[in-house]
């Protein structure tokens, strides 16, 4: 005999009572399991589409609004290393019928300009590549469904021509911005095999795809030879890989792929350094050495006295250009301007020239000079000095320029023409360099000549310098590792525990039975355990007896739990791919279990049940051998007052009034949270009159009748005989019924304050997207008819970097989500918005330090980016390094989730050649015109791939991720309950066993058992319909506004249905209980007793 | 000490509080007693006299309100609970009214029991388990469950249980209250033979005038006092 074979013959002794303990542990297991379970199938699903975007991509080098060599890519390769430039545009897609009208319509699609290198990072490299002509297209499935389309149907794109010359830089030419191409679709590619669903960003959604021969797209887009992304894979480690390409990256790269050019001029004796960009940047400046500078501009007009000569050049120039350099407001004029204007030394003259503010206005500005020499109309080398200015280098006539400013032809003299037809750009003026860059420089740049002079072989030596010099990474050519951290399957939120805390309930309900059997199971062993102590066992040894045996059952539970958990799954991740497929962003969920969460599963629900049962038991090693020996309970409850109860019920009903007052004309969320706190003060209050009422029915009898008048008031009394346990039924089921229902105060409410500035629209009708950026203010009169659009319009524009999607849509955990530049006046203008934390826009002007104040949606700030207010990040920057973003302020469920929001100044000072303004927030104060503005904006932006959604329904969507959370919780929680009313009967059946020879003695007396099971079914009928009461009452309270807000949704017949059920399947459970208990023959019981 | 007493009671009361707030309600009252090693006692007197009490306190269940119970000279009110619990276990044996006999264990195992309690069955143990039970007949029996026992039998079982580690001392609190009258004479005797085979002092708590009759003193209580 030992203690082993001692808990083996209890266990198979005590099997049938064992079982119920099983069950629960097997319920809370497989509940634990099945949850952590759902994490595992997230991690695969985003490891899937991870693959899918990615195939074997390693690394990638990305620019943003720049274009290098697409042979660079032939430049850095190794025999290990595979290399692929690729050109990729955002596009629109469209599909017409007969009559040229727009059938079908995709916006932000990728349209990606691949060579024959690309298909080495497909995942199947054994599969013949697709043949891929000129003017045909592969289209991965998404878009072919979205548009319809089949190998051999033919759609048009409409795309951003890119400019190398960013759009919002001074001069560059706003106009011809968008390209249209007709394209035949060769084949719909394979996702699984063919990176159909190519993306260096995790998505919600699989991108659109568009696959074009590079050179094809390079010459539509006239981009010969360019490309903005590099992909590479190999064999190496993707960390050495990163460090071993970056390395090769910044031996073999050339000024071309930093956009820069050295041009030789052996005639003129120079040589200048110049930029495709016109504005040479600062860092590109400070690279060189030994030689001068040159800022050349466009003057509107130079004037003097009457006498005043219209569109010519002026470049500032550094010191040592002439021999006496100009320096402050001096200027020199050359002979030809001297003559015209009729001006000499010492004379001063008025300079009117324009600047570009942020959004294309141009703002016409003067200053004036003081003439101190005059050089002669033109020497070698200074028409050279004027960049290749878009719209003008190549126009034969000056009346013919089309320049990027307001150009009135009809102020061009007939000298002025034959000034450009002799002379061509050469500056009519010059002034001191830091003069011209104090009026001139801009975000883009500092000069637009560096001029070295000339020498054989030098070029080489200046190349060679500055590529020493320059860092590639600056201008973003550096490779980044895409594919570790995608490839882990690490999503936004563990969904493994977002799925536990949702499945809470269920866990607690089956562990509460299964303590409450387990618990019931000892107190019928009481005399045993007695019987122990008193032969010497201590109660120690006792209680470890009997956790060794709840340990054999919480095992077995737990691995039988693990079983069932694993079909548990299965039936979440088709109900997430279904009913519930809201809280994912209707994405599509694989199921896939890894061994080792299947194990922590088997240890959790072990553990949980061990606990639960080391609850029951950890009061044995104090009982006493004599109390058990004479057959009473092992732990008696504690006797518990009154008073105190009814003190406390009332406190929390005046707290639960108070409050509720209090809250009344809040908004929002806030009001949301303010009557929940309201209910659960009322559910204390009702809990605490309970708690008094059963004292006093348990204290009351004596001389009255009165609560003794019938078998209904009889059963009522027994109820309070044990006090603890049903106050602890009424508890359970009043907590359970609250929470599930007033939960229910959180469900979000797209509607609620649709047209109000501090509803989660902004009071905005509709949120824009444009594929192509918009350059102009569409507020102003001038804005609207540069982009023809008619009608008033009031919205605020947005800038876009590209970024990851970050709001609660997107499975994938993000990094850098897309970042809008905004006007910050403009919205707190509006009042916009409802700031969860944070005191409002404004805090975007207030830098502190080096870091850039950002807001961002609450949501996607603690969900998605995991930060708080207060928090400083690192987010990459065009120059290819990193700036700090403090997160300043949260705002309250929005249509702005997943952007993190700048000021316009700040964000332009990080990304200059980001152009124009992608994202569009469309005012809703006349209701009546806001549909036939959005008619408007949208035909007029047709060509920008506008896409405009109603901001409710964009609400809409990110509220459906919350409510469905909401809607699994209710589910859930119902099941909980109904799991719980078992728990009530059980609770019942033990109580019904315990006064066996009480209800004998009643029909020894006389009592039929169909009285006695009334009188049963009446005692714990009442608790279940305290309990019940208690709840709703409580929650009443608690969803009170969502309740009167019309439209918000609350799911009020489930939840009719879910407390209905809890009511039958109590009512039900308490019956068969009450019949076990009474089944046979009562009065032998008598007997025993 | 061969000679001293095996169990020393001195002045010993006993008060339990009252259900209503007032006086305690006294059980046993300044009671003195002196148990010789190898005595067997009787314990009678009417209902509510006090002398389960009286038991559970010489059997270290109960500590007394006054006084002190020395138990082969050691004083048991300076034992904390676990040394309290090695003595029930090594130097006492119990017997019921109800055999509280485990139903999930045979025969065999159950009167085992008590050896697991500080340590594991040894060969020894089990060598007198089957000496003991095939003294009290039940040498067939020992595969068997209690379940599948007379009365008489599984009460048997109980008392070799209560031996099985050579206890001192063995207390049985009405041990023959459930059984009929036969079978209360012969378990009677067979207590009555243990006590001198095993040498074990032998205190028994009854309302039988025959089982009492049978052991070599009658102590009677009346009123938490003895008369």
């Amino acid at each position: 005999m030992t203690r082993g074979r001692l808990i083996i013959n209890s266990l198979t002794h005590h099997a049938r009572s064992h079982a119920g303990t099983l069950l629960g542990a097997i319920v809370a297991g497989a509940v634990l399991t099945g949850s952590l379970v759902v994490g595992d199938s997230v991690k695969r699903t985003l490891q899937n589409q991870a693959e899918q975007r990615l195939g074997k991509i390693q690394i990638a080098l990305v620019q943003h609004d720049r274009f290098f060599r697409a042979d660079l890519a032939t430049a850095i390769k190794d025999e290990q290393t595979h290399f692929a430039s690729i050109l990729r545009l955002n596009a629109a897609g469209y599909v017409s019928d007969e009559s040229g009208d727009i059938k079908k319509r995709a916006n932000q699609i990728q349209l990606i300009g691949i060579d024959k290198a690309f298909w080495n990072h497909a995942m199947l490299k054994a599969n013949r590549p697709p043949e891929l002509n000129d003017g045909e297209a592969l289209i991965n499935p998404r878009l072919a469904a979205q548009l319809s389309l089949k190998a051999g149907d033919e759609f048009r794109l409409r795309i951003a021509k890119p400019s190398v010359l960013p759009r919002d830089a001074p001069l560059s030419v706003a106009e011809d911005l968008t390209a249209r191409l007709t394209l035949t679709v060769a084949q719909v590619t394979d996702a699984d095999s063919e990176l159909a669903n190519f993306s260096l960003r995790p998505g919600a959604v699989p991108p659109f795809n568009v696959f074009v021969p590079l050179a094809w797209l390079q010459n539509k887009a006239e981009l010969d030879e360019r490309a903005n992304a590099m992909l590479a894979s190999g064999r190496k480690p993707t960390k050495d890989l990163v460090q071993s390409t970056n390395a090769e990256l910044k031996k073999k790269w050339r000024l071309a792929d930093a956009e820069l050019e050295l041009i030789e001029n052996e005639t003129d004796g120079v040589i200048d350094l110049r930029t495709d960009r016109i504005f040479l940047d600062t860092k590109t400046l400070a690279a060189t050495t030994d030689a001068q500078a040159a800022l050349t501009y466009i003057a509107n007009e130079f004037r003097l006295g009457t006498n005043a000569v219209p569109y010519s050049m002026i470049s500032g120039v550094s010191n040592g250009f002439f021999e006496h350099t100009p320096t402050g407001d001096e200027m020199l004029i050359t002979q030809w301007l001297a003559d015209d204007l009729g001006a000499k030394a010492d004379d001063t003259i008025e300079l009117k020239y324009y600047v570009l503010g942020l959004n294309r206005q141009l703002e016409e500005r003067q200053h004036t000079f003081t003439i101190t020499g005059i050089v002669p109309t033109e020497e070698p080398g200074w028409r050279e000095l004027m960049p290749k200015f878009p719209g003008i280098v190549d126009k034969d006539n000056l009346r013919d320029w089309n320049p990027g400013i307001d150009f009135d032809s009809s102020r061009i003299r007939d000298q002025d023409e034959a000034f450009w037809k002799q002379h061509r750009g050469t500056p009519k003026a010059f002034i001191a360099l830091p003069t011209a860059q104090k009026l001139w420089a801009n975000r883009y740049g500092e000069a637009t000549t560096v001029r070295y002079t000339f020498a054989k072989d030098k070029r080489a030596q200046i190349e060679t310098a500055l590529q020493k010099k320059l860092n590639p990474a600056d201008i973003g050519l550096v490779f980044r590792d895409v594919r570790t951290e995608a490839i882990t399957g690490q999503s936004a939120s563990d969904f493994g525990g977002l799925f536990i805390g949702l499945s809470f309930f269920l866990v607690i309900a089956a562990l509460i039975l299964m303590g409450l059997l387990f618990v019931f199971g000892v107190e019928q062993r009481a005399l045993q355990i007695g019987t122990l102590l008193a032969i010497g066992f201590t109660g120690k040894t006792v209680r470890n007896l009997l956790l060794a045996e709840g340990f054999v059952l919480a095992l077995i539970g737990a691995a039988l739990g693990a079983w069932a958990g694993l079909g548990y799954t299965q039936a979440l991740v088709k109900l997430l791919n279904s009913e519930w497929g809201g809280a994912i962003g209707n994405g599509s969920l694989v199921y896939h279990a890894e061994p080792l969460t299947v194990l922590y599963g088997v240890l959790g629900g072990l553990f949980v049940a061990l606990f639960t049962i080391w609850l029951t038991v950890r009061k044995l090693s104090r009982a006493n051998a004599i109390t058990l020996l004479q057959g009473e309970p092992a732990q008696p409850a504690a006797a518990t007052t009154g008073g105190k109860a009814i003190i406390t019920a009332i406190a929390c009903a005046v707290g639960a009034i108070a409050l509720g007052f209090a809250m009344k004309d809040a908004q929002g969320q806030m009001k949301a949270g303010g009557f929940f706190g309201a209910g659960m003060l009322l559910l204390i209050s009702c809990l605490c009159v309970c708690h008094a009422w059963l004292g006093k029915l348990a204290a009351s009898g004596g001389p009255s009748i009165a609560s003794f008048a019938s078998l209904g008031a009889m059963g009522w009394r027994g109820s309070a005989r044990r006090r603890g346990r049903s106050l602890a039924c009424i508890g359970l089921l009043a907590c359970g019924v609250f929470l599930l229902i007033a939960v229910g105060a959180f469900r979000l409410d797209p509607n609620e304050g649709a047209n109000e500035r501090w509803g989660g629209t902004g009071g905005f009708a509709f949120f824009g997207q444009s594929d192509v950026p918009v350059l102009y203010d569409l507020n102003t009169q001038k804005g609207r008819e540069e982009m023809a659009l008619d009608g008033e319009i009031d919205l605020i524009q947005f800038r876009v970097r590209a970024g990851d999607d970050a709001s609660c849509l997107n499975l994938n955990q993000t990094r850098e989500p897309r970042l809008l530049g905004v006007n910050p006046k403009a919205l707190a203008k509006k009042n916009a918005f409802t700031f969860a934390q944070g005191t409002g826009w404004e805090v975007l002007d207030e830098t502190e330090g080096d870091a850039v104040p950002a807001i961002v949606d609450m949501n996607t700030g603690m969900w998605m980016m995991h930060v708080k207010v207060g928090d400083v990040i690192d987010y990459p920057n065009e120059s290819g390094g990193t700036f700090k973003i403090r997160i300043a302020g949260f705002l309250a469920n929005s249509v702005l989730q997943g952007d993190l929001i700048i000021s316009e100044k700040q964000f332009v000072k990080q990304f200059p050649s980001a152009s124009g303004y992608r994202v569009f927030l469309i005012d809703s104060a006349d209701p009546k015109a806001t549909a036939a503005i959005a008619i408007a904006l949208s035909f007029a932006l047709e060509d920008y791939g506008l896409e405009l959604t109603p901001a409710t329904r964009r609400l809409a969507e990110f509220s459906q991720v919350q409510n469905t959370y909401l809607d699994i919780f209710q589910a859930l929680g119902g099941l909980a309950l109904l799991l719980g009313s078992v728990g009530l009967g059980v609770v019942v059946l033990r109580n019904v066993l315990e006064r066996r020879g009480e209800l004998a003695l009643l029909q020894a007396v006389g009592f039929r058992k169909s009285a006695l099971h009334w009188l049963v079914l009446a005692e714990h009928g009442g608790l279940l319909i305290l309990g019940l009461a208690a709840g709703i009452i409580s929650a009443a309270v608690a969803v009170w506004p969502a309740l009167s807000s019309p439209g918000q949704g609350m799911p009020l017949k489930l939840l009719a249905w879910t407390v209905g059920g809890i009511l039958l399947s109590g009512l039900l459970w308490t019956w068969l209980a009450a019949a076990a208990a009474l089944r046979g023959k009562l009065l032998p019981a008598l007997r025993h007793e | 000490m061969p000679d001293a007493p095996l169990l020393q009671l001195k002045n010993i009361s006993r008060e339990f509080p009252s259900a209503e707030a007032g006086a305690p309600l006294q059980v046993l009252r300044s009671l003195s007693m002196d148990v010789a090693r190898g005595e067997s006692i009787a314990i009678v007197g009417p209902s509510g006299c006090g002398k389960s009490t009286l038991l559970n306190l010489i059997g270290t269940l109960d500590q007394p309100t006054k006084g002190t119970i020395a138990f082969d000279g050691r004083n048991l009110g300076e034992l904390d609970a676990d040394e309290l619990a090695i003595l029930r276990n090594r130097e006492m044996g119990f017997i019921f009214q109800s055999h509280h006999l485990l139903p999930q264990c045979t025969v065999m195992e159950n009167v085992l029991v008590p050896t697991l309690a500080h340590g594991r069955a040894t060969e020894d143990d089990e060598e007198r388990a089957h000496r003991l039970l095939d003294r009290v007949g039940l040498a067939e029996r020992l595969a068997h469950r209690p379940g599948q026992l007379s009365g008489g039998e599984r009460q048997r079982v109980a008392v070799v249980r209560a031996l099985i580690n050579e206890p001192q001392l063995l207390l049985a609190d009405e041990p023959t209250g459930a059984l009929d009258q036969a079978t209360a004479d012969q378990l009677g005797q067979l207590l009555v033979e243990l006590n001198a085979e095993e040498n074990v002092t032998l205190i028994t708590v009854t309302h039988s005038e025959k089982l009492a009759t049978q052991m070599a003193r009658t102590v009677e209580l009346n009123d938490g006092q003895i008369d």
